[in-house]
């Protein structure tokens, strides 16, 4: 795909953010049908469409410099959101490796890697970084692996460990959370982890996920997609931070409702591990306003459904009591009630 | 009050004498007493060696002076008593530093004190099925401030202070190992001073 980088985005103070055109025809809209529940919806992370977020292993798009300006603000304030237990070095090469190598060959414009044996030489043209280390041998690099590579990545990663049939949180970068902290889940199961999530434990969901990912196979990655929403495109909703941005909620009103609020998805892909077997976990986010959703007459209308008739458990859940009726109030006159395609394309 | 429905919480087995172990490493705070003395009767019963039973006591108020009497003069190789679980917890990490294969961890005592005394099995790697634990007292709970990292000890309320930040917390029902707490977070972040009741709800 041919994305002009854009190179002056911000995701706090005056929030400078927007999607091209062709940046909101390839957002993943998460309503697939006009009602949202839980679901296993897992899928096999294959190529997508030429252009889709699915194309490649790695979507790298537009906003890829602002994000990662992002993600160096945050950790210097709280350098805690990256953190790995010392038995996940084995763990963090593999990740690096993954994303190196699916980077540099699925965009060879922006990012190249060249292998002489051990010795590897990186190049980020977008960051204007480039380093020769060798490969296993983490004294060679600035940082550790896994936080040197995840700083020149969209998305947070977290490293699940396998071990007596379950799957422990014990690495990641996570600088984008939707409301969740590594610091506070570090160590945990992986039901542990999700625990406060609702409604989904009595739908057996998490037994099943669990069960599927304890069995995934190496190059046979998988995705899901998961959605909440954001006021303001703010990528750092972390409760850490939460007493900085929960106020922004209580300033969405009618008139300001389609440019404040935006719908977060989240493109969740699994991959196993090759050295460690271990299972990353990448969470690469989407921002859209509601009015630049509102741009594709099918995603109005199929928006506008599924809020309105959102469980009552989600609203409390992803944080949209307090504005979910201005959003749903405002796609209403583009609802004309017609029927929406199956899917989640534009159209 | 939701003990059951927290997914992130560990469930123990009860205390009963594990006659795999070699070392039966008893570890106890207050009312914690009354399941200890029993465990204690049951491993003699069992024919677990009284060389072999080592027994860890906080004296607290809230055992009655008979359950007391009971810990100074329980049937173990050794008692040790301390008067806060500060002091019980640096000795016990000095004891698990010092431990062989085959040592047994049983505790009892109220969740706070539990998660804390876990924590440090953690640490030291004792697996689930070395560990018996029975939860008996208090629930108040310990909280973890999630913005300034603090602990808040002994919360009753639904709604707590941050000895830390100051910040009034509402403490969620998600719990970390790793950290012996609950998550507490700024409960009038997006009004504030908009603060529901407080009640007392971990009594």
């Amino acid at each position: 795909m041919s994305a002009v980088f854009k190179t002056d985005e911000t995701f706090r103070g005056d929030f400078k953010y927007s999607n091209s055109p062709a940046a909101i025809r390839r957002f993943p809209l998460p309503f697939v049908e006009d009602k949202y529940m839980y679901s296993v919806n897992i899928e096999p992370h294959e190529a997508g469409p030429k252009g889709s977020i699915m194309e490649f292993q790695f979507d790298v798009d537009e906003h890829y410099i602002g994000e990662c300006r992002d993600r160096e603000i945050v950790l210097k304030e709280d350098p805690l959101r990256y953190q790995a237990l010392p038995h996940m070095m084995s763990a963090q090469w593999d990740v690096l490796e993954l994303l190196m190598d699916s980077m540099s060959r699925d965009y060879p414009g922006q990012f190249s890697l060249s292998k002489h044996g051990n010795r590897w030489t990186w190049h980020n043209k977008l960051l204007g970084i480039k380093d020769e280390f060798t490969f296993g041998d983490p004294s060679t690099l600035p940082r550790e692996p896994l936080d040197y590579i995840t700083r020149q990545a969209q998305g947070d990663f977290v490293v699940m460990d396998q071990r007596d049939g379950d799957l422990y949180l014990e690495a990641g970068m996570v600088t984008t959370p939707a409301d969740w902290s590594m610091d506070f889940d570090l160590g945990m199961t992986f039901k542990e982890w999700h625990g406060p999530v609702p409604l989904a434990h009595e739908l057996n969901v998490f037994d099943r996920a669990l069960k599927f990912l304890l069995n995934l196979r190496l190059n046979e990655p998988v995705r899901r997609l998961n959605w909440t929403m954001t006021v303001n495109p703010r990528l750092d909703t972390s409760p850490e931070f939460y007493p900085r941005w929960g106020s922004d909620r209580a300033t969405v009103t009618p008139d300001n409702v389609a440019d404040k609020a935006h719908v977060r998805v989240e493109l969740q892909g699994l991959w196993r591990l090759p050295r460690s077997n271990a299972v990353l976990f990448g969470v690469r986010c989407y921002l859209i306003s509601i009015r630049e959703l509102a741009t594709i007459p099918k995603w109005a209308r199929r928006t506008h459904r599924a809020l309105r008739d959102l469980h009552p458990a989600l609203v409390d859940y992803k944080g949209l009591t307090r504005y979910r009726d201005h959003v749903v109030n405002w796609l209403a006159p583009l609802d004309d009630g017609s029927p929406t395609t199956p899917g989640n394309s534009p159209e | 009050m939701l003990i059951r429905g927290i997914k992130s919480k560990p469930v123990y087995t009860p205390l009963a004498p594990d006659l795999g172990g070699r070392t039966h490493l008893m570890v106890g705070f207050g009312v914690g007493a009354e399941p200890l003395a029993r465990l204690i009767a049951d491993c003699a019963l069992a024919g677990v060696k009284k060389s072999s039973r080592q027994l860890l006591y906080v004296t607290d108020k809230s055992a009655s002076p008979e359950m007391r009497e009971a810990m100074q003069n329980a049937d173990v190789e050794q008692v040790r008593l301390f008067s806060d679980s500060a002091s019980l917890l640096t000795q016990f990490e000095a004891i698990l530093q010092a431990a062989t294969m085959g040592t047994r961890l049983y505790v009892s005592g109220p969740e706070a004190f539990m998660g804390l005394v876990m924590r440090i099995a953690d640490r030291f790697n004792l697996n689930r099925d070395e560990i018996r634990a029975e939860e008996c007292g208090s629930p108040a709970r310990r909280v973890h401030c999630i913005h300034c990292r603090a602990a808040t000890e002994d919360v009753t309320t639904n709604i707590v202070q941050c000895v830390g930040c100051q910040r009034w917390l509402v403490v969620r029902d998600h719990y970390s190992r790793r950290l012996a707490a609950y998550m507490g977070v700024m409960i009038d972040a997006e009004v504030p001073g908009e603060l529901p009741p407080i009640e007392e709800v971990f009594v």
